[in-house]
């Protein structure tokens, strides 16, 4: 068994293997931050006209690398042998192209109220601790987020957790019951918009849990991985 | 297939490579989507796999653990080169199981995307030679442990 046959029959597990999600959104724009910024200024409005307040997390202080792109035109650019742009000087420090936060980073320290439509339970006092789990009844891998959350906060007595979802792709509240099973540890379920949810994500995909201290995020990630953060 | 689709699929398979099942993979193929699209209208193939190999780096710095997790039973699909059987695929996939991430991360990189040594180390920030170490120890094994169930099989 020669190399060549190790690494075809390695290509062909790989090319058989493809992702349950398909991209979350069209990537034919840089104009993605408007939509974004739109749907915080509606969010913002329809908070303000409500009393509730939602204060995002601040957004990130320096400069994207997208927006650095465009060199001056007496900038050096170093291309490679084929011809291929290798390297761009740009303006700015190294400061300037330190990667944005992530998901995770982006929401610490952020505080947010919620409206929710309660379907089952009632919702915990917000100025306390508690967990959040975002899910969608159409993700396969929702459903165990929920439990092993569960069982995260097993040795956690009195630290609620509530699920979340905003039944996007026309999921239903009948979907949405069936996959907790009304777990009586929940404090509860409900649905929220998916504004709110996008503001919970920033980015990321479902299955996702938030711990809260305070009413402030302190930890986001996988569910599977919140027993670390407790 | 869209561009769109094709990507993510290449992106998938590199997070399945790295992490070895296929939630994990759908997690941080998310993650470093996001990540790329903030960065680039229009990510490269190669600047994907950064932000997915950036984001995997992340996690394995907060967990301080890399999670050996069995890759996911799928269902059996017929195989597609001529000699290629369902079963086969099935045991590639124990035995990818059973690879170091970095070695399974390597020999992904060689067999699927085609990419030399020099890529793979400018990818993984690694020097070719041990990228070079690396590949044939991974094809080693699994070669190893292939030929060994055909013998117990026979």
């Amino acid at each position: 068994m020669n190399d060549d046959l190790v690494d075809g029959l390695v290509a062909d597990f790989y090319q058989s293997q493809t992702p349950a999600s398909v991209p979350p959104r069209a990537r034919s724009t840089g104009w993605w931050w408007v939509a974004g910024l739109a749907a915080a200024v509606l969010v913002a409005s329809v908070a303000g006209a409500t009393g509730w307040a939602l204060r995002a997390p601040a957004p990130p202080s320096t400069p994207r690398a997208a927006d650095l792109q465009a060199p001056a035109p007496d900038e050096p650019v170093h291309v490679d042998q084929d011809g291929r742009v290798k390297t761009v000087m740009i303006q700015g420090s190294a400061a300037d192209l330190e990667p944005e936060p992530g998901p995770e980073e982006a929401l610490l320290g952020s505080r947010f109220d919620y409206e929710v439509d309660w379907i089952e339970g009632a919702p915990p006092r917000l100025d306390h601790d508690f967990v959040v789990v975002l899910v969608q009844p159409w993700c396969p891998h929702c459903e165990p987020g929920v439990e092993a959350t569960m069982d995260a906060v097993a040795d956690e007595p009195g630290l609620p957790v509530m699920v979340l979802s905003s039944l996007s792709r026309g999921a239903t509240e009948e979907q949405f019951q069936a996959m907790l099973h009304f777990e009586p540890a929940l404090a509860g379920a409900g649905v929220i918009s998916s504004e709110l949810e996008r503001e919970l994500l920033v980015g990321g995909g479902v299955p996702r849990a938030l711990l809260f201290e305070d009413g402030e995020v302190v930890w986001v990630g996988h569910p599977r991985h919140l027993d670390q953060a407790l | 297939m869209s561009t769109d689709q094709a990507l993510w699929n290449r992106g998938y398979r590199y997070a399945l490579a790295l992490t070895g099942d296929g939630p994990s993979a759908e997690d941080l193929l998310h993650d470093g989507w996001a990540s790329a699209l903030r960065a680039r209208p229009e990510p490269s193939a190669g600047y994907l796999f950064r932000a997915i190999r950036s984001r995997w780096i992340d996690r394995w710095r907060r967990t301080q653990r890399v999670p050996f997790e069995a890759l996911r039973s799928e269902p059996e699909a017929p195989g597609r080169g001529p000699g290629v059987t369902a079963s086969d695929r099935q045991r590639v996939q124990q035995v990818l199981a059973t690879l170091k991430p970095d070695e399974r991360e390597v020999i992904f990189l060689a067999a699927v995307e085609g990419y030399t040594a020099t890529e793979i180390g400018e990818l993984t920030e690694r020097p070719r030679g041990t990228v070079l170490s690396l590949l044939h120890r991974a094809r080693q094994r699994v070669r190893n442990q292939l030929l060994d169930h055909r013998e117990v099989m026979s």
